[in-house]
């Protein structure tokens, strides 16, 4: 890949440079049962979105074309990336994603026995 | 401020022997600073901006474009107002009430309301202006008048 310098002085990737880089902003929610984070992602299709899980990582990366953004700013457009590390207490097998209105919504189920219990009195 | 005129002052605060004149004195002074302490609290209060969402514009030859990032807003929620050269932004995001009684580890996303108003570089009049909004995005198109659109000079 061909390393350009940046105005900054920092060399980096070609591709770096075209994308404007974005954090999105995250809420975190602890259900009985399950986690749920959303994600503020304005302007994101389902198709530009990929949530990648390897072990306990679980990232996320979204990259949107902005033919306007190009035009005007000298950007090919923005890319939306975080990262988080999943507890021991939730379930990688059981995760739920949903886009709606530039907006993600995840859910991480809680492992089986971590989940309260109500024990029956005999 | 008040807590810092009474660090300032220890000695006076406490001192048993000091006079009742003295006494008073440092009591009005603090109380001075206590009441100077409670007004900037709320001009600050009042002068913080409540959130304002993310705002690109854009101007291009034929049209002025506003673009407002508002996710999990939906059409409904969001108020576009003209008059004369000025265009108004408000709607309000309220939290998700799924998750009122939901433990918070992390809350970095706004809620509220929100209100902008532009100016723009020209009275749109009765040109046509279009609002469109898709995946928590707003786009607003203004097109330009002809007296504002750019004119090519040929150089002879």
């Amino acid at each position: 890949m061909t390393k350009v310098i940046r105005k900054d002085g920092q060399l980096v990737e070609a591709t770096d440079v075209q994308y404007r880089v974005i954090t999105p902003a995250v809420d975190v929610y602890e259900l009985e049962d399950a986690y749920v984070a959303l994600f503020d992602l304005p302007g994101v299709e389902k198709s530009q979105l990929q949530l990648r899980l390897e072990e306990n990582r679980l990232s996320l990366e979204a990259q949107v074309e902005d033919p306007l953004l190009e035009q005007h700013r000298g950007y090919t457009g923005y890319r939306y990336e975080r990262m988080f590390v999943l507890g021991d207490d939730v379930d990688p097998n059981q995760v739920e994603a949903e886009l709606r209105d530039g907006v993600l919504m995840l859910r991480i189920g809680k492992r089986e026995q971590l989940k309260p219990r109500t024990i029956e009195i005999k | 401020m008040a807590t810092l005129v009474r660090t300032m002052l220890p000695t006076l605060w406490s001192d048993p022997f000091a006079s009742d004149w003295t006494r008073s004195l440092v009591r009005d002074v603090d109380r001075a600073f206590q009441e100077m302490d409670a007004l900037m609290e709320r001009f600050f209060d009042w002068a913080r901006p409540a959130w304002m969402p993310s705002v690109e514009v854009f101007d291009t030859d034929t049209e002025y474009i506003i673009r407002a990032e508002l996710p999990g807003f939906r059409k409904e929620d969001v108020r576009v107002t003209l008059v004369g050269d000025q265009l108004t932004l408000e709607g309000e995001r309220k939290p998700d009430s799924r998750f009122e009684q939901a433990r918070v580890h992390r809350a970095e996303r706004w809620y509220g309301t929100f209100r902008r108003t532009f100016v723009l570089p020209f009275t749109p009049g009765d040109s046509p202006v279009e609002a469109r909004f898709k995946n928590g995005v707003l786009t607003i198109s203004i097109a330009k008048p002809e007296a504002q659109k750019p004119r090519h000079i040929a150089i002879k």
